[in-house]
Parts: C-alpha cells; sequence; structure tokens
C-alpha cells in the first residue's frame, strides 16, 4: 500500500521530553506529574484503559489543550509555550478530520495554502506525498468518497506535507476493520521507520502496543505507570497494572501466603525465596505448565482455541485472585480461574470439565506487594528503557 | 363514573347553558315592553354619559310604546360594521357618525333619505351649511346633531390684548415676543390644519365637474404658505400637531389653531394663560375651516322607521340641542340659537358661549368637509406637498406629482371588457393544468421509489384522514384568497360593485407613461426599492446573524437558557409594536436616536425627510427583528460541526478568518440556504415594519411593493383590482425567485 521511497533527511529528529507535566479541568486532575522522555526518532506508544489520559497528553502535545503545570521539550525547543501551528507537530486524528468540502488534493495542500505557499511548491509537495502513499488516482475525489482506508492515507498524508519534526497518531486503526488493521499496522510502521521523525502513537490496544512500538508508556488514571521497552514491560513490570495490562490473555494474579518458602494460595502452591507474609503472586498462561504428571491440579472451566495455541481456563480450589487487579468496573468471574496456554492440537481436544495437571515453570512468574501492587525486587540487568 | 360519561354530560351542560342562556337573562331581567330601536354610536366619556341621560328620558316619555337601546361600537370599526350589517338587512335603527363618511354610507346604501319634515328643524332654521354636509344629489340624508370647526387659542400674557385680527400683524409682532417664542404654530402638514389658509386662499377641494381642482388656481399657491413661514422662522421647524401643542403648553407659541376637543394643559394651563377667538383674517379675508358635522342616520335596513323617526326627532331637535349645549358646551345647530333673543339654557361651561361664537364663524367663514370617497385620496398627497414645503423643497414639483397621483386616483377606470375570450382561456389553461397534474402524478406512481407517493393500499388508505384537515386547512385559507385575489385583480371596483376589466390592471401597473416609470409609486420603483430592501437586508441579518453566532458559540453550551430567553423576547413582541417603538426612537424632536447621537449634531434631525435616512431607519429595526433567527439557525449548525475537523485546521496553521471560509462555513451553507430563502420572502413582504416606521416616507418613495398594494386598495381610493393585480405580481415575483433557487439548491445538491 504504501510505496518505498528515501525521506530526505535533512532534518534531525529530535527527542521529546515531559517535564512534570500536569493537565487539570477545573478540579479534576487528569494528567498528573508525567515525566520520561524518548529518543530521537522513536515510534512511542501512548496505551491504557479509558480516560487514563492519553489522548489528553497527546493534544497537549499539538496544543489543542493547554498545560496546567509543566513542560514538553522537542529536542531544545520548549514546545508547550509555542502555538499549535508553530510547533512542528503534525496530527492524524482518530476520525481522520479530513475537510469535507475539498478534494484530495486540497486536502494535501491545505497546509501549504493557508501559509501561502505557491502553487508550484503545493502541486510538487501534493504530488510527492500522493506518490508516496499512493493516492494519486483518488486525488480528485471529495473525502466522502474514499473509503475508510483511503482517508486514512489522506489523513497521513495532510500530515507529512507539513514535515513536521513530530508524528502524533491518535488511534488510527480503531475505525478501520480487523483484517485491514493487522496490513495497516505494518505499513505504519514500516513508514515510521523511514520518516525517522519521533512519533507518538495512542492506542487503546496493547497488542498494537506491543508489535508496534520502541517504546511504550503505560498510563493509567493520569499516571505514567511504566515506560520501556515491550520486552521489559512484559517480562519485567513494575506493578501489578502492568502485569495485567499487557500480554494476552492476562497474567493471573494469584493472592495468598508465602510461609516456609511456598506461596499457597488455594490449590495453587509455588516454591520461592519471597520473604514470608501476604503476597501477590503473578503468572503468565505459557509459564503454566499442562503435562499429566503436573503437581497441581485444577478443573477446565473454559477452554479458547486460537489456532496455533489454545488457553484454559483452569479453576483451582481455593485459589483467589488479587482483588485490586481486576479490572474496574468489571463484575469480575465468578470463580477464579487459572490462565495456561498449550498447543493448539490439544486444546482442541479438550472439553470443560476435565481434570488439567500443570506445573509452574522454574524461576518464572513474579511477586507483587499485595498492599502497594509493586512488583517486587526482580532481576539486575540494567535495561535501556528503564525510566530516567 | 366513566371519563366517557363525565364528559358526555360536560357537553350537555355547555349546550344546555348555551341554548337558556338568553331565555333565562331575558326572565331575570325582563325586556321593557314597547318597539325596540336600536342606535349605534362611538362615543365616549361625557359625550356618552349625555346620550344615554338623553335617551332614558326620551324612554320614560315613550314608556311602553318606544324604547331605544343604545350601544357603543369602537369608533374604528363602526363604519365597516355598518357597511357590512345594513345591506344584509341587519344593524340598527339609528346611527350617529360625522358626515362626512355619507360618501362611503351611500355607496352601500345604508342610510334613508329624510324629507324636509321628518328633520326636526326646518331647513332655513339650521345653520347655513349644515345641510349641505348631509345632503347629496338634493336629498337628505340626515339630521345635524351638532358640528365641529377649528378656530384660535391664543396667549393671554403673550398677546394681552387678544390676538390681533389678522395673521399679517401677528407676524409682525414677532419683534415684541420673547427670544425663541413663535407666533404662530399649527400642524402644517395636514391639510386638514391648512384648510384655513387653503379656503381663504380660494382654493377648492372639487370643481364644478367634481375633478380634482385643490393643486389649481390660488388654491396650488396656499400650499407653498408653510414653507415661507417656516423660511422666515414665523413657525416652528417641526410643524405638526403634537409640536404645536407642546409650544403653546410650554408657553413657547403666541397661538395656535386647534379645534373644540382640545383643552389646554401643562404650564399655560396652570397659570391660566389661555383664551378662544375666532381664526384670523388673511389676505383681509376672514378664514373658516373644513367643519364636521355629527349627524344622525336613519338606517334604511330599520324595521321600524316610523318610531325610529321619533327618536331622531328627539335627539336632533331643541331638547337635544340644548342640553348637549348645557352639559358639554357643545355648539348648537339652529341658527336662532345664536341671535340675542336666544333662548339656550346656561351652559355648565362657562366657556361654551364662546366656543359656539368661535365656531360658527369658522363655519360661516369654511366649509364642511367634503364628504365622499374621492375626499379620501386628497390627504396623502395635499400632505407630501405640504412636507415638501416645510422641507424646502420646490413646491411645484410636488405639486405635479401630488396631481399626477390624483390623477391616477380619478383616472377613467378600465373598460369593461367582455369575459368571453378570457372564459375560454381559463377552461385552456385549467384543462392543460390538469392534464399536467394528472401526467406528474402518474409518472411518480410508476417511478421506481414510488411505493410511498401511492396512495393506493393500506396504508394509503390510512393516510387520507390525516391528511384531509391539513390539505382542507391549506386549500381554505391559502389557496382560496390566492384563487380569490387573482380573480379579483381581472375585476375594478367602482362604486359599489365590480366590473371586468380584463388584463387591464396588469397593463397599467407595468406599462405606466415612461416619464413616470422610475418615480415614486410606480410598479417598476417599488420593485426595485423592494428589491434592494431585500438584498440590503438578508446580508445583514446572515452578516449579522453569523457574527452573533460566532462570538456567542464558546459560551452557548453553559449560557443556553439564558441566550434562548433573551431572543425570544424580542419574537415575543409583535413586530407591529417593535416597529412602532422603533419610529418613536427615530423621531426628530424627542426620539432616543436623536438624543444619543445630538453630540453629534443630530438634535432634531429629521430622518424621515430623505429616501436614504428613512431607508435606513427601516433598515435598523428589520435587522433588530430578523438578524436572531439567523443567529440561531446559525448556533445550531455550529454545534454539528466535529470538533476534530477544527482542530485539524488550527495545526495546519489556518488562521481564524482561514478557517472560518474553510471549515466553519461549508458546515452552515447547508443549514443558512434555506434560512436565506425563507428571510428573503419574508423580508420583501415585509409590510408592518415599513408601513409603520417609515410610513413610506419621503412621499412613498420607501414604499415596498405590499405597503404599495395596501395603499392601493385603501388610501387612494379604493382600487381593490388594481391592488389585487399588484398581489398577483409579487406572487409571481416570489413564485419565480423560489423556483430559481429551488433549482440551484438542486444542481448544488447533486
Amino acid at each position: 500500500m504504501f510505496a518505498r521511497f528515501v525521506y530526505p533527511r535533512g532534518r534531525m529528529s529530535v527527542a521529546l521530553s515531559f517535564d512534570g507535566v500536569e493537565k487539570r479541568f477545573g478540579e479534576t486532575r487528569v494528567l498528573d506529574d508525567i515525566t520520561f522522555s524518548t529518543d530521537p526518532g522513536e515510534l512511542v506508544v501512548l496505551v491504557g484503559p479509558s480516560g487514563c489520559g492519553k489522548s489528553t497528553l497527546m493534544r497537549l502535545v499539538a496544543g489543542l489543550e493547554t498545560l496546567s503545570g509543566g513542560r514538553i521539550r522537542a529536542g531544545d525547543r520548549t514546545i508547550s509555550d509555542l502555538p499549535p501551528h508553530e510547533r512542528g507537530v503534525g496530527m492524524v486524528f482518530q476520525s481522520y478530520a479530513l475537510y469535507p468540502h475539498l478534494s484530495v488534493r486540497d486536502n494535501l495542500a491545505f497546509p501549504l495554502s493557508v501559509r501561502k505557499a505557491s502553487k508550484a511548491d503545493q502541486a510538487r509537495e501534493v504530488l510527492r506525498v500522493a506518490e508516496l502513499l499512493a493516492l494519486g488516482p483518488l486525488l480528485d475525489r471529495l473525502p466522502k468518497q474514499l473509503s475508510g482506508g483511503q482517508r486514512q492515507r489522506v489523513a497521513i498524508g495532510r500530515c507529512l506535507v507539513r514535515k513536521p519534526d513530530i508524528y502524533c497518531f491518535d488511534e488510527p486503526l480503531s475505525n478501520l476493520d480487523a483484517a485491514l488493521r493487522t496490513q495497516i499496522r505494518v505499513d505504519l510502521k514500516r513508514l515510521q521507520r523511514e520518516l525517522g521523525k519521533t512519533t507518538l502513537y495512542v492506542t487503546h490496544d496493547q497488542v498494537e502496543a506491543m508489535t508496534m512500538a520502541d517504546r511504550i508508556v503505560v498510563m493509567d488514571k493520569g499516571l505514567v505507570q511504566q515506560v520501556g521497552s515491550p520486552e521489559s514491560l512484559y517480562h519485567r513490570p513494575k506493578n501489578r497494572f502492568v502485569a495485567r495490562f499487557i500480554g494476552t490473555p492476562s497474567m493471573t494474579l494469584a493472592i495468598g501466603e508465602v510461609a516456609d518458602g511456598t506461596f499457597r494460595s488455594g490449590g495453587l502452591a509455588v516454591e520461592c525465596s519471597a520473604p514470608p507474609g501476604r503476597r501477590t503472586f503473578g503468572v503468565r498462561p505459557e509459564d503454566v505448565k499442562v503435562h499429566a504428571e503436573g503437581a497441581l491440579h485444577g478443573t477446565l472451566r473454559a477452554v479458547e482455541p486460537i489456532g496455533e495455541s489454545g488457553y484454559l481456563h483452569l479453576e483451582v480450589a481455593g485459589m483467589q485472585l488479587d482483588p485490586a487487579a481486576s479490572p474496574s468496573g468489571s463484575d469480575g468471574p465468578k470463580t477464579p480461574l487459572l490462565a495456561a496456554s498449550v498447543p493448539g492440537r490439544e486444546a482442541f481436544a479438550l472439553r470443560p470439565g476435565a481434570e488439567i495437571r500443570f506445573d509452574i515453570a522454574a524461576g518464572r512468574g513474579m511477586f507483587f506487594d499485595s498492599d502497594t501492587g509493586l512488583a517486587e525486587e526482580r532481576g539486575s540487568t540494567r535495561d535501556r528503557d528503564e525510566a530516567p | 363514573m366513566t371519563r366517557g360519561r363525565l364528559q358526555a354530560i360536560a357537553v350537555f351542560l355547555a349546550v344546555a347553558i348555551l341554548l337558556l342562556a338568553r331565555p333565562i337573562s331575558d326572565a331575570l331581567a325582563p325586556r321593557p315592553p314597547g318597539v325596540r330601536v336600536v342606535i349605534w354610536h362611538s362615543q365616549r366619556g361625557a359625550e356618552r354619559d349625555e346620550l344615554e341621560s338623553l335617551l332614558r328620558e326620551f324612554n320614560a316619555a315613550h314608556a311602553g310604546a318606544i324604547v331605544v337601546e343604545p350601544l357603543a361600537v369602537p369608533d374604528a370599526s363602526v363604519k365597516d360594521k355598518l357597511l357590512r350589517t345594513i345591506p344584509r338587512g341587519a344593524g340598527p335603527d339609528l346611527f350617529i357618525r360625522p358626515h362626512n363618511e355619507l360618501g362611503e354610507l351611500l355607496g352601500e346604501h345604508t342610510a334613508r333619505t329624510l324629507s324636509p319634515d321628518e328633520l326636526p328643524f326646518s331647513a332655513d332654521a339650521y345653520l347655513p351649511g349644515l345641510l349641505g354636509g348631509v345632503s347629496d344629489g338634493g336629498e337628505v340624508y340626515a339630521a345635524p346633531l351638532t358640528y365641529k370647526a377649528l378656530f384660535v387659542f391664543y396667549n393671554t400674557r403673550l398677546l394681552p390684548d387678544g390676538p390681533p385680527k389678522d395673521l399679517e400683524t401677528l407676524f409682525a409682532m414677532r419683534a415684541h415676543l420673547p427670544e425663541g417664542t413663535y407666533p404662530f404654530a399649527y400642524d402644517a402638514t395636514s391639510l386638514f390644519f391648512q384648510a384655513p389658509f387653503f379656503l381663504g386662499s380660494g382654493g377648492r377641494v372639487f370643481g364644478d365637474d367634481g375633478h380634482y381642482a385643490l393643486f389649481e388656481g390660488d388654491g396650488a399657491a396656499s400650499f407653498a404658505l408653510p414653507g415661507k413661514w417656516r423660511a422666515a422662522d414665523l413657525i416652528p421647524k417641526d410643524a405638526s400637531y403634537n409640536e404645536a401643542v407642546r409650544l403653546f403648553e410650554t408657553e413657547q407659541a403666541a397661538a395656535i389653531i386647534c379645534g373644540p376637543w382640545y383643552r389646554p394643559a401643562g404650564a399655560v394651563a396652570a397659570r391660566a394663560h389661555w383664551g378662544i377667538a375666532p381664526l384670523f383674517a388673511f389676505h383681509g379675508k376672514a378664514l373658516g375651516s373644513f367643519v364636521t358635522v355629527e349627524s344622525i342616520f336613519l338606517s334604511s335596513s330599520s324595521a321600524h322607521p316610523t318610531e325610529a323617526k321619533e327618536v331622531l326627532r328627539f335627539l336632533a331637535g331643541s331638547a337635544g340641542q340644548n342640553a348637549r349645549y348645557r352639559d358639554l358646551g357643545l355648539p348648537p345647530i339652529e341658527a336662532a340659537a345664536y341671535g340675542d333673543g336666544a333662548s339656550l339654557p346656561a351652559p355648565k361651561d362657562p366657556l361654551a358661549a364662546e366656543l359656539a361664537r368661535v365656531q360658527r364663524l369658522s363655519l360661516e367663514a369654511g366649509s364642511v368637509t367634503p364628504s365622499g370617497t374621492r375626499m379620501a385620496a386628497v390627504w396623502r398627497p395635499s400632505e407630501d406637498v405640504l412636507r415638501a414645503s416645510l422641507a424646502g423643497r420646490d413646491v411645484n414639483e410636488s405639486i405635479e406629482t401630488a396631481r399626477y397621483t390624483l390623477g391616477r386616483v380619478e383616472s377613467s377606470k378600465p373598460k369593461p371588457v367582455g369575459g368571453a375570450p378570457y372564459g375560454v382561456g381559463l377552461v385552456v389553461l385549467m384543462s392543460l393544468g390538469t392534464l399536467l397534474v394528472v401526467r406528474r402524478v402518474r409518472l411518480d406512481i410508476a417511478s421506481p421509489d414510488a411505493p410511498r407517493a401511492r396512495l393506493a393500499g393500506f396504508w394509503g388508505r390510512a393516510a387520507v384522514p390525516y391528511l384531509l384537515p391539513g390539505v382542507g386547512a391549506a386549500a381554505l385559507l391559502v389557496l382560496a384568497p390566492v384563487v380569490a385575489a387573482a380573480a379579483m385583480s381581472l375585476f375594478e371596483y367602482d362604486g359599489g360593485h365590480f366590473v371586468f376589466v380584463g388584463f387591464s390592471n396588469f397593463g397599467e401597473i407595468l406599462f405606466p407613461p415612461l416619464e413616470r416609470a422610475f418615480e415614486a409609486r410606480s410598479f417598476w420603483f417599488s420593485l426595485g426599492v423592494t428589491v434592494l430592501w431585500t438584498l440590503v437586508n438578508v446580508f445583514l441579518h446572515v452578516a449579522l446573524g453569523v457574527t452573533a453566532a460566532l462570538l456567542i458559540r464558546p459560551v452557548y453550551v453553559r449560557w443556553k437558557t439564558p441566550i434562548r430567553l433573551l431572543l425570544v423576547l424580542p419574537w415575543a413582541i409583535p413586530n407591529y409594536i417593535t416597529a412602532l417603538m422603533w419610529k418613536g426612537m427615530f423621531h426628530a424632536q424627542v426620539g432616543a436616536i436623536n438624543a444619543l447621537l445630538a453630540p453629534f449634531g443630530f438634535q432634531g434631525y429629521s430622518w424621515f425627510d430623505r429616501f436614504g435616512t428613512a431607508f435606513f431607519a427601516n433598515l435598523v429595526t428589520n435587522t433588530w427583528l430578523g438578524f436572531p433567527f439567523m443567529m440561531i439557525v446559525t448556533l445550531g449548525a455550529l454545534t454539528a460541526i466535529p470538533k476534530e475537523v477544527e482542530e485539524a485546521a488550527i495545526l495546519d496553521g489556518a488562521s481564524r478568518w482561514q478557517r472560518f471560509r474553510y471549515v466553519i462555513l461549508p458546515h452552515i451553507r447547508p443549514a443558512l440556504a434555506p434560512s436565506i430563502v425563507l428571510g428573503s420572502v419574508w423580508t420583501f413582504n415585509m409590510f408592518n415594519v415599513v408601513y409603520l416606521v417609515s410610513g413610506g416616507e419621503p412621499g412613498s418613495q420607501t414604499d415596498i411593493l405590499v405597503s404599495e398594494a395596501y395603499r392601493w386598495a385603501f388610501e387612494r381610493g379604493q382600487r381593490y383590482g388594481y391592488a389585487a393585480a399588484y398581489s398577483v405580481l409579487i406572487f409571481g415575483v416570489l413564485l419565480l425567485f423560489s423556483l430559481a433557487t429551488t433549482r440551484r439548491r438542486k444542481s448544488v445538491a447533486a
């Protein structure tokens, strides 16, 4: 869909940094002390549940909202002091926001015509972008005559025309159907690589985040939960929220007691070296090994064969889930279930009600403080993605 | 008790009350026996009390034989009511009206002639001239009751020896009067008050053969007098009735001309510095005024003419005359009452004798106001000429225009035309029309999305009863009047009945003599003014409305309710009232506009003297009325604009104006387009504002087509057919306009 091209590398990409950014609407604090920075040219994904403030943060970068506190810098410039059109920020809206009464050509040319660029310059830029995004045959159509995917390309094109330093994508894939989504994910990633500019990408879908991001910023309730590479978020989540948010299906968080070197939550028992006391234990489905000689057992309540693999949801007697980790607003499963991952072939053969034996893979799983939700000491390798 | 039963009882009670009300009230207050004579009048206050006490006296004297029942009818509507009821055999037995309505009343044959012995006094016992006012073609149609004439009120402090006998002396006395005091003031814009000078110069309204003679000979020259006096600063700048009265009451005018209805108030009354005197002499000649004779008529539909004549003789005879003189100070009609041996009772009002004297003198030197429908057309043109004179414009030119206007009024009415060719044409047109409609309906029914259009089938039939009331109402209230007006445009109204004249009316309207075609009161001129009026107004409405909407937009969501309240107020006030309010604000002397602009030299500026400023006054009023509509429409459309598109424009660096032009405007255009069409049609026909604010001033230049049509029907000699033709033309113009805009919208939407 996108043609290959060589982006003129005349301008350096800049790092985007947030210093203590705060946003209040009246009394409500929507963003609280957001502090992190990106490397130049990265694709940074802001991810989190609805209402976490990720869209607001992006709008602050674009200049559509004003900060209540803190600073946003792009490279050396403090862009939070500048009006929107002087920040060098380009934005692709969730609904594409094309000018409905202008043709594609005029839509693409709009940012330039507004700055009184010459007709020749406008035409040249429009053609360049149209070629890049394969919009050539569509140039004289009106937005209402385009499909969703085509409109998105026009929106991206309009952004490209301005040659901004920072790109913002606001949930660009939400309005597309599933098949298109996968395809465009790939194309967007490739485009970003070739553009080489710092890109801010907002989504609520953690799969998109994992597949596209160079760096992920997980947000919840206006706070940054963790910043890091997909791998570090997956393997070394800093708290319960991140642990459950990243990864499908979610990590199972069971709450129980550690005594005599063993963590117990009902029928779930794991040897560990954690100090005694009440703790939350989290284990990913792929670390729950199902085999006939497993020491632990549970009853199969639900099976989800995906194709290549399958997810089993096991009821382990007496096991309790950490209530703080349940997604807010949901009733929660009536019975606490442990998620396990098996090869697809096996999943097809299983029926609910079956007795399943399993083990927790050695050295896997992690502990969280039941009160604060923070991950307990894990790993010592330094990661380039640790937040400064 | 079930609801159905309750309803039935309620209906029964209502019907019972309606049916039994009369018999019950009759039983409770039984009508006295005797022949019932109904008399209609429109008197109020002391006059009404007087009439009723006289009638009570009569009833007492005729108990059991005749019972007179007076009915007070509002003055503005009584003439119409008479004209509608009496020809149909209903209405009163007697009615009291001023004599100058005789012409119209006779036109519908509403009054009966009175033979000389049916009058209370013999013909030569009346003051000379009075009977002439109530006669037509030698027959007397009413009995005079009293009369009103103009005379002089003067300030006794400024003129301690009374006013001089002639006007020239009064003007010469100006030097002796205090600074800023006018020797004389009167309503110089009205022929009625100008009449003394007009008549005194030898002017006549009608010539011997009944043609309009008021702009001929010496009478014409008298129209220039106000201008001359104004130029010499002998009469005040604002020569209107209210101003004259105000100046007199604040002792800034030594003498004014007014009538017996007026009693001075204010300072001059408080210090008792006023007196009355007969009208001046002018050029050595005694002046008189137009005289109004209050008269009692015998209705032609009366079932009891004998009894009614009894009442008439009583009211119009000595008994009535003396009572009116004694209690109200109204001048008697019997010549003998003015002699030295008069046997009049002593009046309650000490001024009564003097009032009678000065009015009699005025009657002697003047004449009764000419009656007749053709008189009605005289007032506007003469007002135009007088205003032109006062404003310093060329009197002769305005006389020419006035003469032309009057000429059009009395121009030989279109000759009756044979109806046959029109009848044939009508049949052909209707057949064609029916064929076209049928063909169209057939096509629609056969077309692909026809199922909805069909009136057949279950849903179709079920729809019919729901449609009927609406369609019926539309047909009755909209279609029928349109057809009637269109039909009337082919006729002309001539003295009481309609005469078929074919397309002559249209010919006259569309093809006037070339030199007059582009002057005021011509169709093409009015069309131009109306188009200009519509264009400027709609432009301003939209511009102001959209601007206001954009300004209010940020706070609209929060302040929606107060904003709507503020807007409902101007809409809730009838725009008739608003127009009058604005007219008051533009008043030259006491208007708010001039008061606010006084520092810029607008003191006493007359807005309605020139086309530009009068048009501007109308424009301001109509814009004030009209822009809220556009504003509300725009606000609604603005809330529908997706926020993200505007944000994209902000990010792209568009300025406010560019955002408006490329994002906001395209979004509100679909909402504005129909509003503009609606607004244009409403403005094109905005009668209220134009008629009430500028009144068409100056000289009908600011009149738009609708107000012109109105004037032709009601102010210029009852040219109903002509006015109907105007309406048809207006309809045609607007029809073309809507067709054009519909076509354009369809092509844009495609």
